[in-house]
């Protein structure tokens, strides 16, 4: 029965690439301008690119978000459940999330590339500071929202602050917070790709934009399909994680 | 001397800045090796008075001890809350021996007693499923089976087989009797079922509301008995406690 409910995820996904090829072909047919190349094109460019460089550019690209999105974890992660479990603390903290929370972060992006340079310094730093709001405030309500019996129980065990960490917050929290990993990944890559196009030659994002301004449009969506496919293994290393480590949420 | 001893406990919560008392004057004393039962209207503070026993609740006024020591400073005590307090994602296994890695037991030790206790249990073939694939009373076993691999001297349960259906509840009623009848553990527990207070407590602690306290202690000679159920004497208990409960005009000021 698994194995059939497997195939036919599979089969679900071949119709809904096939879908979208689809439509993308149309539209290529439709608009016959070169900023819109066929799928064929681009794919083949996409072929010929990871020949000739786009490779060095995902990997920078790659070591980026996979840097900002740890980071963020390491830091959101335990400031969350730490507010979760703290609800006194919590109160005082709050109003400098809520306040801070709805900034773009983005906006902070020149003020960045001047203090940290024009490395890649600046632009890790930008994806974690987005990326670790998301993961604190989730962290923090699904910590809070966790049911006292669970922690009551735990406790009368015996277990002090560390074993709680352990045995309770983290492993009950980590649904939601691979969820905002999740959420924190379409957001990151969206940053990722602003922050290449600035006084960078290295990326996907300056991949990008360095073939727009050769007018360049095959090599271009050579780098969209870079980037796309970086967002769709990230996403499925993260679905696969969650298989592996919250095996207790589909039974 | 008893070996559960509350002399005078006053509790008090704040809440919305003003003080509540949730339990005063609370007398109790339950001597080793014996099955007490709190049975009371809901919100009399049964569940608070369960917590200042397990050492979860601190903040308390008056004398608690188990065994000539304070809740906070015995390690002899084990507590099954109303809904198991199973933790959804470790598995039988991990939620047994979770007392047992937290208190710092050898990992030999942990393997043979969690199989020890999972195999009396009739567990062991279950020890890899998670809470969630459990029946009712298979949850309700873990939970005991939890509580017991510590090896406890005294156990406390808030309304433990309240969400469990008339017959696994009996089923599960007359585990606890064999538990303790091998074990000689002091046992108190928490129910708002009459039947079941009088099929298991050797004392009843009657307890009132706003705020609560224990208002009357009925000796139960009958109780330990697996065939109690059918017989006279049950029936006249039940009987003389649901009166008693009906007699008694129970008002709350808040």
């Amino acid at each position: 029965m698994q194995l059939l409910m497997t195939g036919f995820k599979k089969m679900y996904y071949l119709l809904a690439i096939i879908l979208l090829v689809l439509i993308w072909w149309s539209l290529s047919a439709l608009l016959n301008t070169n900023a819109l190349p066929s799928p064929l094109h681009a794919f083949k460019s996409f072929l010929a690119s990871l020949q000739g460089g786009l490779l060095t550019h995902i990997g920078v690209s790659l070591f980026r978000v996979l840097i900002s999105l740890l980071l963020a974890m390491l830091i959101g992660v335990p400031a969350g459940l730490f507010l979760g479990k703290n609800p006194q603390v919590d109160k005082h903290i709050a109003p400098v999330i809520y306040l801070t929370y709805p900034i773009p972060k983005v906006v902070f992006m020149p003020i960045l590339l001047i203090l940290l340079g024009i490395g890649n310094l600046s632009k890790i730093v930008l994806i974690t500071l987005i990326v670790f709001y998301q993961i604190l405030v989730t962290t923090r309500d699904a910590a809070k929202n966790l049911k006292k019996e669970y922690i009551l129980s735990v406790k009368s065990l015996g277990a002090r602050s560390g074993e709680l960490y352990r045995h309770v917050f983290l492993p009950g929290c980590l649904p939601a917070i691979l969820t905002s990993l999740r959420l924190g990944l379409g957001t990151a890559l969206a940053v990722l790709f602003l922050a290449e196009t600035y006084a960078t030659q290295r990326g996907i994002g300056y991949f990008i934009m360095d073939a727009l301004s050769r007018m360049a449009y095959e090599e271009m969506f050579a780098g969209i399909i870079a980037m796309g496919a970086m967002g769709y293994l990230l996403y499925l290393a993260l679905d696969g994680a969650e298989k592996i480590l919250c095996s207790w949420i589909n039974l | 001397m008893s070996y559960v001893s509350i002399k005078s406990l006053q509790v008090d919560f704040i809440q919305k800045k003003h003080k509540i008392t949730v339990l005063q004057s609370v007398n109790l004393a339950l001597a080793q090796g014996k099955i007490g039962v709190i049975i009371g209207p809901s919100g009399c503070g049964k569940s608070t008075l369960l917590n200042v026993l397990s050492g979860l609740n601190l903040d308390y006024r008056g004398q608690v001890l188990i065994d000539k020591n304070p809740p906070h400073r015995t390690r002899e005590t084990a507590l099954i809350l109303q809904d198991y307090g199973l933790l959804p994602w470790k598995t039988v296994w991990d939620n047994v021996c979770l007392g047992l890695q937290i208190r710092k037991v050898p990992k030999k030790d942990i393997i043979t007693k969690t199989e020890k206790i999972l195999k009396r249990l009739g567990l062991l073939t279950l020890a890899k499923r998670y809470p969630t694939q459990l029946s009712g009373g298979q949850r309700q076993r873990v939970a005991i089976a939890r509580s017991l691999v510590l090896e406890p001297k005294l156990l406390l349960m808030d309304e433990p087989f309240s969400s469990l259906d008339a017959l696994t509840r009996e089923e599960m009623q007359n585990l606890l009797l064999q538990i303790w009848k091998e074990t000689n553990l002091t046992i108190l527990l928490i129910t708002h079922n009459i039947e079941e207070a009088v099929f298991l407590g050797q004392k009843i602690f009657i307890m009132s509301p706003c705020p609560g306290t224990i208002i009357q202690e009925v000796n139960n000679e009958i109780a330990g008995d697996y065939d109690l159920r059918g017989k006279m004497g049950f029936l006249e208990m039940c009987n003389y406690l649901r009166s008693f409960f009906q007699r008694r005009e129970i008002k709350c000021n808040y």
